[in-house]
């Protein structure tokens, strides 16, 4: 059941421009579960560190967050990649089990003594299992949390280039701004879908993240095409104040963008999806943790400073557009 | 800069949290006495006053907010401070409308008690 | 959370039902973050300008997570709901709008000198310092040289001595009226802390370089330190609420300073904020330092007569010395009219204070410390002034030891018209003559209700609206009570001060200056009043009087938030879900939104069963239970046996569902036997859907129904006209626990339907829970509590729906709430049928 297909537009000039914005709603809030999750496994990193007062508690509902979290992330995943549904929630409900042993483990280490002689306590012991469940070195494939988050990134990406692949002819007709004698749609992702969006430039749009992203390389004219010298490549923007999106949208190449560029810090990030035809060594400045699979490659930034996010933004801009 | 040394009592049902914080706070010359129980915790408070008092807020006999309770009807200079474990708004509220100095939530690092603890002494000798 | 992860069951489950399951999951958690922020939202508006970042933040957050709940309805629904797409991309708009036009602050002055270029900003520095300094501008030597802390000093406090978040844990879900003693030790908290902060070296530098700066007036460099609160002398006089230091010496200024702002934080004054429908944050405090005059005399005068407007004079009240006592309304003055006819300002008459006031003077002694001369001097500059300022002014004013007229404060007076109806005929009882007569009317109208006598030290929730009050002295701690009352009768005092000004403010009949006579009138139960004529009658007089009076009282404490965050965002207008209006297409702000997903994503579960697969049945069932309430199971992973037509209580596995009944089972809560025979004019419609007759439900929304899972509930009921709503998630673990609840109680007056919100809010509150109320609507939270205290707080809930239905037209008086609160609280359930 695929009930985006089944949009009953009636009277909307620009159903498809619709469709995308929500999608890339969507999309975004698909990377913020999985910031989340990043998150949490930070935090308990960080507490692993030894530091910490903590008590049991913190490991049980860090376990608890990571569930409920992952959850939320496969949900969002389901909107967009509807054919891959039913492999996801049978992999999450594995993932559950497990859980439910860590948890159960938990319990019964509280049964035991606590005046054990060893020099790590119960609660630490109990942290360092969760930890290799989450991201540890796994004793399957992918049997950790961060490799079912990287496949089901993999889902969605796959599922989201054969949409866009149907979806191109439509935009281009549809009214979206183009800068004329430009190659990069620019979509107000607020605006478009209701308000007729105007043929803008990319100077009307008012995008913090844009601008760095383009700063070295927009100078009032045409971007230049991809570092690669492959044929003409189109892009798709979709931007508002502190957001981008941006996606090849008409080229032999999968490359995909999203950052977050605010004075909100704790909402920053970036994330980058290269297909292997490109080398993101190229393109991508330190800083970022990469995950390889068969489909391409995703990174995402490592540190959520403005003042990081803001020259990685211009880096990046410069090295995939410099002719 | 004369620090006075402080007397500062800390309660905790898990152990491990008084065997945890004695040496980091003596580190700094202070005089600390862990108490497993709001019970003996209080009964020792009877005999000789604290500067300052650590707590847990949920324990069995006794709850941080009762030890808070008594502990200021004892001595009103005293600073207490609370540990929670879910740090809801509630519980905060509730204590620092009865007087508690300040409330710090698990897990935390024990140097970051000990500022607040730094607050509160300068709070003291002012 | 999804299903109980721990215990997985081993059944098959299709895709396309999982789907629809996580989709309402996800729509409804997503509600319930969403409220949540809402709620937050509407905390930080009382302490955070509304363009700061974190607000714009929370708002766009808010409007994502509903657009995502939307795309879920219309998954749930079969894009049904498609229009909810465009009302919330243009709410996004609107509310884009509003933080593109404030701008953060850029660097402002910590203090500033009075006599500092025009056009200062009242938010900068507060209501009377930018009364004084408008007048410095235009009246210069008049006005003694001084200078102002700004509000920036005073945010600056706060954040340094992290005062912001606490002072905002104690002052949320306060209720001033119901607990008196937990009111008092907040605030009593509040100004130990601003008492004993610590003031930054910077601002600490501005008071002295400043009151170096400023000129003398007399030879002991005593200051005078007082309030300037934002929005104060503005519409809000906030007269007397504050604390001002007098004689202060210039060693202790930045003492006095920190006392006057704690002098923010009074009983009096917070509970003024409170009335006036103030945020916190909307009075942040400025502080004006002058340098103290050492009067011979001092007082008030005001350009016009405010009793008669027509008559063209003014108004001198004068005292020997400082003014101070006499507008605390302690002291008695001497009073002087002035008249404002061409060409110049002429004395007409001298009233003395009162003999007893000033003790070995003469009733009719010419006043001996103030020449006529002066008088009509100061006269003339409050003209000036009023001219200046192009309004009708109270000024304080005082005459120096060396002759010289000093203005000290300005405010703007507005000359309120009394109701027309005042000078109406009598009624038909002309030939029954008042029991007293006489005072000073200090503002005009009629009123009538019970009469009671207040000492100073008085318990608010003892006064009941609507009451007819006498008090001895004018003191300015009767202010809290004028909100409520329906007027004031005083037996001594001057017609000038605060108390009057707070009188005319809250437009409350009020006589003063009744005599000790007026003691007669304690033996009396209802009285009448015409302040206008300064005419009391026993009993009651006029018809009508009575409903305009509460209708006033009601409308004084239904103070409006406004602004267009509130409209787009938090108001709540939809909120009848039975009304022909609740569409997409009516939903205005964001909450509205909200509201109606909530409710048809729901609503579209009764669709479930009949989308799934021929051979499954996954209709909803009805609970079998002897009580008069009717309820409608959808069970979502089989916590209920799946075979059976109906299901019994105890069948169910539901962690949450269980608490709620037994809530509601409870033994010891009496149903009384009339609910089930026919009460007499009430439609069988109603006992339909209370008593679950046989009859069907006629709409979607007669029934009750609850949806249930191992870890999960969400009901919707509607019994005897109230709504009620819990939503609830209830595992073994803690983080992820919640119970939400929604109740709006129908089928009474307006004013008891807020007297059981108000109910509901105390118990809810003594619960633990986290409650906000708007009007007779109340929401409540319990977030990430263990799994014991969340089911107790379910278990109250539903005593608490069941008595709450119950409680129709029982409070008469305020002080009736407390009593049921402690009721339910103490288990004594069978008092509420």
């Amino acid at each position: 059941m695929n009930i985006l297909e089944k949009l009953k537009i009636v009277k909307h000039k620009n159903p498809d421009i619709i469709d995308f914005c929500i999608e890339t709603i969507r999309f975004r809030k698909l990377l913020e579960n999985a910031q989340a999750l990043l998150d949490l496994f930070e935090d308990g990193h960080e507490k692993n560190l030894g530091e910490y007062i903590l008590d049991r508690h913190y490991v049980t509902s860090l376990i608890d967050n990571v569930v409920e979290r992952l959850g939320l992330m496969i949900y969002d995943a389901c909107v967009l990649a509807p054919e891959s549904g039913e492999k996801l929630y049978t992999q999450y409900d594995k993932h559950k089990l497990k859980a439910g042993r860590l948890f159960r483990d938990s319990e019964d280490s509280e049964k035991k003594n606590s005046d054990e002689l060893t020099s790590i306590t119960p609660e630490y012991k109990l942290l360092a299992e969760v930890l290799k469940w989450l991201d540890g070195e796994p004793s399957e494939p992918e049997s950790t949390v961060l490799d079912f988050m990287v496949h089901i990134y993999v889902c969605v990406l796959k599922s989201l280039e054969t949409k866009n692949i149907l979806k191109s002819e439509a935009l281009f007709k549809g009214g979206i701004s183009k800068d004329p004698g430009s190659n990069i749609y620019l979509v107000d992702l607020w605006k478009d879908a209701f308000f007729s969006p105007k043929l803008r430039s990319l100077d009307d749009i008012n995008s913090i993240p844009l601008k760095y992203f383009l700063m070295d390389v927009y100078h009032g004219r045409a971007l230049p095409n991809s570092k690669n010298g492959k044929k003409a490549v189109t892009w798709i923007a979709a931007a508002s104040e502190y957001r981008l999106s941006l996606s090849t949208l008409k080229s032999d190449f999968q490359f995909r963008l999203e950052a977050t560029a605010s004075d909100y810090e704790k909402s920053n990030f970036i994330f980058v999806f290269a297909d292997h035809s490109i080398n993101t060594k190229n393109i991508l400045p330190a800083g970022f943790h990469i995950e390889k699979t068969d489909y391409g490659r995703f990174a995402w930034s490592i540190d959520a400073a403005s003042e990081t996010i803001e020259d990685n933004l211009i880096l990046i801009g410069r090295n995939l557009f410099s002719a | 800069m004369e620090a006075q040394k402080l007397k500062i009592m800390v309660i905790d049902d898990e152990n491990i949290v008084g065997k945890r914080l004695k040496p980091v706070l003596e580190k700094s010359g202070d005089i600390v006495e862990t108490f497993e129980d709001g019970v003996s915790a209080l009964a020792r408070f009877e005999e000789e006053p604290f500067d300052i008092v650590v707590t847990d807020i949920r324990m069995e006999k006794i709850d941080g907010i009762e030890v808070l309770e008594r502990v200021l009807a004892k001595s009103s200079r005293t600073k207490v401070i609370i540990i929670t474990g879910y740090a809801t708004v509630e519980v905060a509220r509730e204590a620092l409308s009865k007087g508690a100095f300040d409330f710090i939530a698990k897990p935390f690092k024990p140097a970051d008690l000990r500022t607040i603890i730094k607050r509160a002494s300068q709070e003291l000798n002012a | 959370m999804n299903f109980n992860y721990r215990n997985i069951a081993n059944y098959e489950m299709d895709y396309n039902f999982r789907f629809r399951y996580e989709t309402l999951r996800a729509l409804l958690n997503k509600n319930g973050s969403a409220l949540q922020i809402l709620s937050d939202l509407e905390a930080d508006l009382s302490h955070m300008r509304q363009y700061d970042a974190r607000i714009k933040h929370s708002v766009r957050r808010l409007v994502t997570e509903t657009l995502l709940m939307a795309q879920e309805l219309n998954l749930l629904t079969g894009n049904r709901y498609f229009d909810l797409y465009e009302i919330i991309f243009s709410l996004r708009n609107e509310t884009d709008k509003l933080f593109k036009k404030g701008k953060l602050t850029e660097s402002r002055p910590l203090a500033l000198e009075i006599s500092s270029p025009a056009m200062l900003d009242p938010g900068l520095i507060g209501g009377k310092a930018s009364g004084i300094c408008f007048l410095k501008q235009h009246l210069g030597n008049s006005v003694p040289d001084g200078f102002i802390v700004t509000t920036v000093a005073y945010n600056l406090i706060l954040e340094k001595n992290n005062l912001q978040e606490r002072i905002r844990i104690l002052l949320s879900n306060l209720d001033v009226t119901a607990d008196k003693d937990q009111f008092k030790s907040r605030i009593e908290t509040i100004r130990r802390w601003i008492k004993s902060a610590q003031v930054p070296d910077e601002i600490e530098k501005e008071i002295k370089k400043y009151a170096g700066l400023v000129t003398k007036i007399s030879n002991d460099g005593l200051w005078a330190v007082r309030s300037s609160a934002v929005y104060e002398d503005g519409m809000h006089s906030f007269a007397g609420q504050f604390d001002s230091k007098l004689w202060v010496k210039a060693e202790n200024l930045v003492k006095s300073y920190l006392e006057v702002l704690a002098g923010r934080f009074t009983e009096r004054a917070v509970r003024y904020r409170l009335n006036s429908g103030l945020h916190e944050i909307d009075t942040p405090m400025g502080v004006l330092f002058m340098p103290m005059v050492d009067p011979v005399a001092a007082g008030v005068i005001y350009t016009s007569d405010i009793k008669d407007s027509k008559s063209n004079t003014m108004i001198i009240n004068a005292v020997p010395g400082i003014a101070d006592r006499m507008v605390k309304g302690e002291e008695s003055a001497d009073t002087f009219f002035i008249s404002k006819e061409a060409p110049h300002p002429k004395l007409l008459k001298i009233i003395p204070a009162s003999r007893e006031a000033r003790k070995g003077i003469e009733a009719d002694t010419a006043v001996n410390y103030i020449k006529t001369g002066k008088l009509l001097e100061i006269a003339d500059l409050a003209l000036q002034a009023a001219k200046k300022f192009n309004n009708d002014l109270d000024i304080e004013w005082a005459l120096s030891k060396d002759e010289k007229v000093y203005l000290l404060q300005a405010r703007k007076l507005s000359i309120i018209h009394p109701d027309k109806d005042a000078s109406a005929k009598l009624a038909k009882k002309k030939d029954i003559l008042p029991i007293l007569e006489g005072g000073i009317t200090i503002f005009p109208g009629r009123a009538e209700g019970p009469v009671k006598f207040l000492e100073p030290e008085f318990d608010i929730s003892a006064v009941p609206e609507g009451a007819i009050v006498i008090v001895e002295k004018p003191g300015t701690e009767f202010a809290p009570v004028l909100p409520k009352i329906a007027a004031l009768l005083v037996m001594q005092g001057n017609p000038v001060g605060h108390l009057a000004t707070l009188i005319r403010e809250f437009a409350v009949p009020a006589i003063f200056k009744l005599g000790s006579n007026a003691k007669i009138l304690f033996r009396k139960n209802i009285i009448s009043v015409n302040a206008t004529k300064r005419k009391i009658y026993s009993g009651v007089r006029w018809k009508g009087i009575r409903e305009r009076v509460m209708a006033r009282i009601a409308a004084e404490n239904r103070h409006e938030k406004s602004g267009p965050l509130y409209d787009f965002v938090l108001r709540l207008n939809l909120v009848d879900p039975d009304a022909s209006s609740f569409k997409a297409k009516s939903c205005k702000s964001v909450h509205d939104t909200l509201r109606f997903m909530h409710e048809m994503s729901v609503r579209s579960m009764f669709g479930f069963g009949d989308m799934q697969k021929r051979g499954r049945k996954k209709k909803s069932r009805k609970l079998k239970t002897s009580l008069p309430i009717k309820f409608q199971l959808i069970d979502l992973d089989k916590s209920a046996p799946v075979n059976t037509k109906t299901v019994e209580p105890k069948d169910v596995a539901s962690v949450p569902f269980k608490a709620l009944w037994r809530g509601i089972s409870d033994k010891k809560i009496f149903w009384p036997e009339h609910w089930k025979k026919s009460l007499p004019g009430i439609p069988s419609e109603f006992q339909e859907s209370v008593l679950g007759g046989d009859k069907g439900p006629r709409r979607a929304s007669d029934t009750n129904y609850a949806i249930i899972a191992k870890d999960y509930m969400n009901l919707n009921a509607r019994f005897a006209y109230h709504y009620a709503m819990v939503d609830a998630m209830v595992g073994p673990g803690t983080e992820n626990n919640y119970v939400h609840f929604r109740f709006r109680g129908g089928g009474a007056s307006d004013e008891n339907r807020v007297k059981r919100a108000h109910f509901l809010e105390l118990v809810l509150r003594q619960s633990g829970f986290r409650v906000n109320r708007q009007g007779d609507l109340v929401t409540a939270w319990l977030r990430s509590y263990p799994r014991q205290d969340s089911e107790n707080a379910l278990e109250t809930l539903g005593r608490l729906m069941i008595c709450a239905s119950q409680l129709d037209a029982v409070f008469k008086k305020d002080s009736d709430v407390k009593l049921y609160v402690n009721y339910f609280l103490k288990g004594e359930y069978g008092i509420f049928a």
